[in-house]
């Protein structure tokens, strides 16, 4: 192994990164600005238009665009992998991405075909660079693990979910006319429990410990985790492709199984953790856990029991799981990731004169961040109140609007400190020679 | 097995216990327990830093031909974390909490993607350049809990 090839000092610009996360919380907020303009209240069927364009917001414009630009991030130190080009490549994901999915909403909300294929085009564009950017990653990557495994597990999964999303666009747009409502449950499936739910697993096996000072997880859960999540997958796409409600069965019951066992083994974990002090990543991740308990232990239940599981039901379990479990982990995330990179890029540019930066917290403050939790809370509260009683509609969607903005004030802020520095230095085309230290 | 990696990281583990207890200490104020923890974290810290700048690097330098990237990367860390070391020392003394928590929390972050590193990467890769050499480093290394 040729020390010289190592690349600890190759990763990508801070403007990279930041591009995506300073997008997401204007589409997280979306979904609220929609359900505050519905004119007859919430939909309460998962198949209704304005809640496919709010899911999509959710999951492509807030989710996937943090996870996406998290990884470009860290993928050189997770991976110990070679940088390809990031800097072009960064926007060539982003822009389509950006548009892609503002298209894709706009295309459920009008019912325009040439949105669907529009947006189908760009998402295929945006997913497919960054599926080879991913692939190259792995593919040079110098540490074998388990968390490298779970995100070639959750790229891998991307790729069936982008897969059947372009199939359904086409459907939409009446290019194509396969079997279009089985490759729904297919659809959602794997971008929920195999990219979704395996990333954050995968990342977790690393952070959890790293951020919290907790034991390492055990190794029979980060070594079967991911081939249990699969076959899972695997058996209850099968189901459904044969028509075989028993097999589909199956596959909820072991997809429910092995989300709860993380969310128990992290809580655990998170008990036992030798740094004692209070930390809102870790009560973001609380939150989190607690939704994705609930939400597995419904659907799991329910497809066992089989009680008749209204329409209500349905749509809540899917926002409890998308803005509980998925937003609110990736939020306690961001108050990690995006101060220190920030603080990191402070100590480089303080040597051409800028204010220097004592500390991440001078960058996000505690009481922001603790701020944004609570009306995060809040707004787990409200939107599932307003399911059941339509006056509480407008509160729902104004807590769920202030979530995302809090958020995006705090992003702002320390986007402005990166800003001030930059410009301190002499310029913003600095920022491409400044690539992080990893 | 003793390996670099094991014994490394094992001091690694050793240098986050006295961590957590010192930021504990000061997040309470308890000034006169947060004291000596710092105190016994900062001269770990200095010395597992001491090991790799003094010992292992060098060693793996010569092993691979001369100064390289990485370890260029690892000692620039290094010095990083010995400027938030000292703003934490300095907090502890002038009883500050607010400036040791955010200087501890930017020092934990720093700190633990650098450790990653060197635990997946360097270290690993230590062991299989060093061959034969690793035995005799390995006794220059002293052990994880020989500060404690």
């Amino acid at each position: 192994m040729a020390i010289a090839s190592l690349s600890f000092d190759r990763a990508p610009p801070l403007s990279v990164p930041l591009r995506f996360f300073l997008t997401a919380p204007l589409f997280g907020a979306a979904p609220g600005v929609l359900l505050l303009c519905w004119p007859h209240g919430m939909p309460v069927t998962r198949y209704a238009p304005e809640l496919l364009a709010a899911t999509h917001l959710f999951t492509l414009g807030f989710i996937t665009m943090s996870m996406v630009g998290a990884l470009l991030q860290i993928l050189p130190v997770v991976a110990g992998s070679a940088s390809p080009k990031y800097c072009a490549s960064g926007g060539c994901v982003h822009v389509p991405l950006v548009i892609g999915t503002v298209s894709l909403a706009a295309a459920f909300l009008l019912g325009r075909p040439f949105l669907f294929e529009l947006a189908g085009c760009l998402l295929v564009a945006a997913f497919g660079v960054f599926l080879l950017m991913l692939g190259h990653a792995l593919k040079t990557a110098r540490a074998h693990n388990a968390t490298v495994n779970a995100i070639g597990f959750a790229g891998g999964a991307l790729t069936l979910t982008v897969m059947a999303g372009v199939a359904l666009a086409l459907g939409l747009a009446g290019v194509w006319s396969g079997p279009r409502w089985a490759l729904v449950d297919v659809h959602a499936g794997w971008g929920l429990a195999g990219w979704v739910a395996a990333l954050v697993m995968g990342v977790a096996w690393v952070v959890v410990p790293m951020f919290q000072l907790t034991p390492p997880y055990p190794r029979v859960v980060t070594r079967w985790a991911m081939p249990l999540l699969l076959l899972s997958l695997v058996l209850g796409s099968a189901g459904v492709r044969l028509g075989t409600p028993a097999l589909t069965a199956v596959g909820v019951v072991g997809v429910g199984g092995t989300l709860i066992l993380f969310a128990g083994v992290t809580l655990s974990l998170q008990a036992r953790r030798r740094r004692r002090v209070r930390d809102v990543t870790l009560d973001f991740w609380r939150l989190g856990l607690a939704c994705l308990i609930v939400v597995a232990a419904a659907i799991g239940g329910s497809t066992v029991l089989k009680p008749a599981c209204g329409a209500r039901a349905t749509v809540l379990l899917g926002f409890l799981f998308i803005d509980g479990f998925a937003v609110s982990v990736i939020d306690g995330m961001l108050y990690k990731i995006v101060p220190f990179l920030i603080w990191l890029h402070a100590q480089q540019v303080q040597a051409g004169g800028a204010r220097p930066v004592g500390n991440m917290k001078e960058i996000i403050s505690n009481r922001a961040a603790y701020t944004h939790l609570g009306v995060q809370a809040l707004s787990l509260v409200l939107v599932p109140a307003a399911l059941f009683w339509p006056a509480m509609r407008a509160p729902a969607a104004a807590a769920s609007i202030a979530s995302f903005a809090v958020l995006g004030a705090n992003m702002g802020r320390a986007a402005w400190v990166h800003r001030r520095l930059l410009v301190t230095r002499g310029g913003a085309e600095q920022d491409a020679d400044c690539a992080m230290p990893r | 097995m003793d390996t670099v990696t094991a014994r490394m990281s094992a001091h690694h583990k050793s240098c986050d216990d006295l961590f957590g207890e010192a930021e504990e200490a000061a997040a309470r104020a308890d000034w006169e327990r947060a004291a000596p923890r710092m105190r016994a974290f900062v001269a770990e810290m200095e010395r597992h830093f001491a090991m790799e700048e003094n010992i292992l690097f060098p060693e793996l330098e010569a092993a691979m031909g001369g100064p390289q990237g990485p370890t260029r990367v690892m000692r620039t860390e290094h010095a990083r974390m010995r400027g938030l070391l000292e703003i934490l020392a300095q907090a502890v003394a002038v009883k500050d909490t607010q400036a040791c928590l955010g200087a501890a929390e930017t020092l934990l972050i720093l700190m633990q993607q650098h450790n990653l590193k060197e635990e997946q990467i360097l270290y690993p890769m230590s062991d299989q350049a060093l061959g034969p050499k690793a035995e005799a480093l390995l006794r220059a290394l002293p052990a994880a809990d020989a500060g404690r």
